[in-house]
């Protein structure tokens, strides 16, 4: 089965990257073995206590507790954009592993396929 | 008197740019991904602004919906729609940096 790698790396809400991101990634977890990775500004798509109500604009961000119910168990994100933005895993809707430069390099050669969102 | 408006984070440089543009007399908004700027670990560039005493605003549905309430510095005055639209109307001219 072919690898997929899912890339997201904008914020949430201020673009539309991370819902489509989030949909893509569900849709092709039922076709394929597929992981995701929170990269740069991306990690802020995880952060707890997002509340839209004000904005015309849907929480999506509870919907990534499903990853686990639809088999995408692989989720990491660079532990360094983690850190510069000063958040730790306690403050995730999920815990990704964190991984450093080289491991994040090895990832990003491993997959199959690379989907940026 | 000068409105700046940023609406990107911290990421892409914007409010590096734009610090040096602002005078005594200006204020800050930030609004959308703008407000990521206003977290308490944003950096140099806005501890520079607030040393400087020009006045900070975030707006706060755009706070909400990112899930930083906790996360924003004490120097930074959270506004809503109306507010914002009070300042654009008590600052004359207004700049969008991002």
């Amino acid at each position: 089965m072919r690898k997929l790698l899912f890339i997201q790396s904008h914020a949430p809400h201020g673009t539309l990257f991370g819902q489509e991101g989030l949909d893509a990634i569900l849709a092709g977890s039922a076709f394929a073995d597929c992981a995701v990775l929170f990269l740069g500004d991306g990690v802020y798509q995880l952060l707890k206590g997002q509340a839209t109500q004000s904005l015309a604009s849907r929480n999506y961000s509870v919907s990534y507790q499903a990853l686990f119910d639809y088999g995408v168990d692989a989720i990491f994100c660079s532990a360094a954009d983690l850190l510069t933005r000063g958040l730790t895993l306690e403050d995730l809707i999920v815990a990704p592993t964190p991984l450093n430069p080289k491991e994040l390099e090895a990832i990003l050669h491993d997959y199959d396929v690379i989907l940026d969102f | 008197m000068l409105l700046h408006l940023l609406n990107k984070s911290p990421e892409h440089a914007a409010l590096q740019r734009c610090a040096g543009f602002i005078r005594h007399g200006d204020c800050l908004v930030l609004l959308e991904d703008g407000v990521y700027c206003a977290t308490s670990n944003a950096g140099a560039a806005l501890r520079e602004l607030i040393k400087r005493g020009i006045p900070l605003y975030a707006v706060s549905a755009d706070v909400e919906a990112r899930g930083l309430s906790a996360r924003l510095g004490p120097d930074i005055k959270l506004i809503n729609y109306e507010e914002l639209v009070a300042l654009s109307i008590q600052y004359t001219k207004s700049k969008r940096w991002g």
